[in-house]
């Protein structure tokens, strides 16, 4: 049985994660069709209103619509978790491959530079250049990427260390294949079970990542909906309005819970030591 | 009667009695611990007052926020102090009088003494000022005494302060905690800054750490030993744990650290009550005159008629702020009545096209102007910063708002790097700081290390003028002259004034007659009362 079939029938985690992940990517998607209010809207008027007609999820500071935000913010934490886990898959897959084929000096290099990465805690790194450069979406995405791309880059290079050295790669080789073409078409296919686990791993950590910067003011810029600014911003007010951290805690907290859940399903259906005779 | 082997089996199984009643021991010890653990801990004797952030210092001269300065009075205070409408008036002198342009003297308090028992005469008054402009003490404070020629001991009550030249200012800094002669030179700051002495109302006891400090009253305080047993400052830096700690009888006092939005949970607490009272902090619209449409005057006016306060004022202050019309708040000695510039989006589009800004395509579409508008992360300043970016939209100007980090914010401002930008003066004392903020010789730059307070760099030969005559003016003039300031800054409109925030104090039960200042000094703790629960009445020292 294959170990995507595994994963389709039994697991019930991925069942759960799949389900919050399509969720998630169906809201961010729709997000300005499925809002009751336009997410700038502010109404002073209505504080920090409690849940009730005109605002299921009650209001915010200023006003805004708790629920247009969560939705919103869904958008948000996709363009920022997708868009962050996609430059670090390339440029660490990319780096990562050239330093398992190439070896030597250049894997030294390579390797010693991602070591140095790693030394620093990467979300205070990313709060060092978002306080540098400033709130926007871009940065956020730039300073996630800028120690994101390392565990991928590790784990290719892993993978290419084993593989290239496998009968298929020597006869690639034999014929006439060049680096580049064993890496894209013979090695990179064969690592990107472990790659896609990996993925699936970032989104969440990336998610939390945004969340964490807004939450501190250095994530998007002030107005725009998201579910760490929207945390922030309730924690002001748990006293007298609760439901403004509550409702985008728990959709930060299911979709992270998805996404984790989803990831074990994956890589428990990747890994040969847990599939069956 | 036979016992069945299983259950014989278990007892035999069972340890010696002397280990079972050890265990009953522990069990019972570790059930006394949890319900200690888990139980209200009884709040410390006398008053707790919670604090945002500690004090930097206890010795007056080198602090310079604003919890050290305000700690720093309650043990050591000056010869004067501010009023509620920002006038001097005598501390630990007993009266103060103009002998020349340029020499004011001061007669103190009969039988005024330290904590430690010495007598307070003008020799220590002398000291204190003399130290303040020593360079080798190092105050950062030094700077303030430079119109100050030397100060004169007349007698045991009385001494005198010489000036170079006129400079009516210099009262306001004529506040400096008074310290005994022996501790104010540079050898004393060692003892002055871990058990600070003074003549004020409150002794120091003990600062183990800089989250906790504890003073006891003074016995021999002019004004009579503060009816409150003790002092315990903490500093709780979340609101929401302020908030609680209030809500549980476990602090009594927080002076502007609670968020208005959340006074109405405190309001309903039985125990708890909020007193308010206007204040002097001033919240503005800064704007950058050097280049741009915002050099135009008819830009600026546009943009203030197109600031609603009213709303802002209503819901996000709950009502705890005047709407200004001038740095000076209403009840400042110096407040002069402009017209201001008030809400009129009609006005603001005639002023706009006049300036050469029509609206390209009508309401709702393409934005007459656009500048960026930076604040720091601060919550509620971004969340006003957002308001104020709707009703600015409504009248065609749009704004993209930037929260920064405060230091760099503000090295930003300092540096003339916006274009708008909202900050708040903490307390407006001395109309002196007019000159300070629109005087065109303190506009930043390398000269003064960044440190001119004119940082929109309004450059206003006229408004020098009368900001530098209203140094060196009588008091009477003075008013004159700032007020004619006033309408000068109302017609150039450097800044935009918000409002003036009310200073705000949330007081438990056991603190009776408790007052605030204007200024949010903690000064009126010396004549408020803690009263005991059982009681019910002030406590008599």
């Amino acid at each position: 049985m294959s170990g995507a079939r595994r994963f389709r029938l039994q697991s019930w985690g991925a069942r759960f994660g799949l389900a919050v992940a399509c969720l998630w990517v169906f809201t961010a998607l729709f997000a300005p069709w499925l809002s009751p209010h336009p997410p700038d809207a502010i109404d002073l008027t209505r504080e920090l209103a409690r849940p009730g007609p005109g605002h299921l999820l009650g209001t915010g500071e200023n006003g805004i619509d708790v629920l247009t935000h969560v939705l919103h913010g869904a958008r948000v934490s996709l363009e920022v978790s997708f868009f962050a886990v996609l430059l670090s898959g390339v440029l660490g897959i990319t780096l990562g491959g050239i330093a398992g084929y190439a070896g030597g000096l250049v894997d030294e290099g390579l390797m010693r530079l991602v070591d140095v990465l790693l030394a620093f805690p990467g979300i205070l790194l990313a709060l060092f250049i978002t306080s540098v450069l400033g709130p926007s979406l871009t940065n956020v995405v730039f300073a996630l990427s800028f120690t994101g791309w390392t565990g991928y880059a590790r784990l290719t290079r892993g993978q290419v260390l084993t593989l290239r050295e496998r009968d298929y790669v020597q006869a690639a080789r034999a014929l006439g294949s060049g680096p580049g073409r064993i890496l894209v078409r013979h090695l990179l296919p064969n690592a990107a079970g472990p790659l896609l686990v990996q993925a699936t791993f970032a989104l969440p950590g990336a998610i939390v990542a945004e969340a964490s910067l807004s939450f501190l003011g250095l994530g998007v810029p002030p107005g725009t909906p998201s579910w760490g600014a929207l945390v922030d911003q309730g924690t002001q007010y748990l006293l007298v309005a609760p439901h403004v951290a509550l409702f985008p805690g728990i959709a930060l907290a299911v979709t992270v819970l998805g996404f984790n859940l989803l990831g074990d399903a994956l890589r428990d259906a990747m890994d040969p030591r847990h599939q069956g005779p | 009667m036979d016992v069945p082997p299983d259950i014989r089996s278990v007892t035999e199984a069972m340890p010696p009695l002397p280990f079972r009643a050890a265990v009953r021991v522990v069990s019972a010890t570790l059930a006394l611990l949890l319900y200690a653990g888990c139980r209200e801990k009884a709040p410390p004797a006398g008053i707790t007052v919670l604090l945002e952030a500690p004090p930097d210092s206890l010795d007056d001269r080198f602090a310079l926020t604003a919890h050290g300065q305000r700690l720093a009075q309650l043990i050591s205070p000056g010869l004067l102090t501010f009023d509620d409408a920002s006038s001097p008036v005598p501390q630990l002198a007993e009266s103060f009088r103009d002998v020349s342009a340029t020499v004011v003297e001061f007669v103190l308090r009969p039988g005024l003494t330290f904590h430690d028992g010495t007598a307070l005469t003008a020799e220590d008054v002398k000291a204190t000022y003399d130290s303040l402009r020593d360079p080798a003490l190092g105050s950062p404070k030094r700077e303030r005494y430079e119109p100050l020629e030397r100060v004169e001991v007349v007698d045991a009550r009385t001494v005198r302060f010489h000036l170079k030249r006129p400079y009516a200012p210099l009262l306001a800094e004529l506040s400096a905690a008074i310290l005994p002669a022996e501790r104010a030179g540079p050898q004393g700051i060692e003892a002055q800054a871990t058990h600070p002495v003074g003549a004020g109302p409150f002794r120091f006891e003990s600062w183990p750490d800089e989250e906790h400090l504890t003073l006891t009253p003074f016995a021999g305080w002019h004004g009579g030993t503060p009816a409150l047993s003790r002092l315990t400052f903490r500093v709780v830096r979340d609101e929401t744990t302020r908030v609680l700690e209030l809500l549980k009888g476990r602090a009594d006092l927080v002076v502007n650290g609670v968020s208005p939005a959340v006074l109405p949970a405190l309001r309903e607490a039985p125990h708890l009550r909020v007193v308010t009272k206007p204040g002097t902090g001033f919240t503005y619209v800064g704007i950058n005159l050097r280049e741009g449409p915002l050099a135009d005057v008819r830009v600026r006016q546009a943009l203030c008629h197109l600031i609603d306060v009213g709303p802002l004022v209503e819901h996000k202050l709950h009502g705890l702020a005047e709407p200004a019309s001038s740095m000076l708040p209403r009840a400042h000695w110096a407040f002069t009545a402009t017209p201001a510039c008030g809400y009129s989006p009609e006005e603001a589009g005639r002023l706009l096209d006049a300036a050469g800004y029509p609206d390209p395509d009508g309401p709702g579409g393409q934005p007459r102007l656009a500048f960026t508008f930076k604040t720091s992360t601060d919550r509620f300043r971004r969340a006003v910063a957002l308001v104020l970016k709707e009703q600015l939209a409504r009248g065609g100007v749009a704004i993209e708002v930037r929260g920064l980090e405060f230091g760099t914010f503000f090295d930003d401002v300092r540096r003339g790097r916006f274009e708008l930008f909202t900050l708040k003066w903490a307390a407006v004392m001395e109309p002196d700081l007019l000159r300070g903020a629109f005087h065109s010789g303190n506009i930043p730059g390398p000269e003064n290390h960044w440190g001119g307070f004119n940082r929109g760099a309004l450059k206003d030969p006229a408004l020098d003028r009368m900001l530098d005559a209203a140094t060196q003016a009588p008091r009477e003039e003075r008013r004159a002259l700032y007020a004619q300031a006033q309408q000068e800054l109302d017609a150039v409109l450097p800044v935009i004034p918000l409002w003036h925030e009310s200073s705000v104090a949330v007081v438990s039960s056991r603190l009776v007659d408790f007052e605030p200042s204007a200024h949010g000094l903690l000064t009126p703790l010396a004549r408020a009362r803690e009263v005991t629960p059982s009681s019910g009445a002030g406590r008599t020292p």
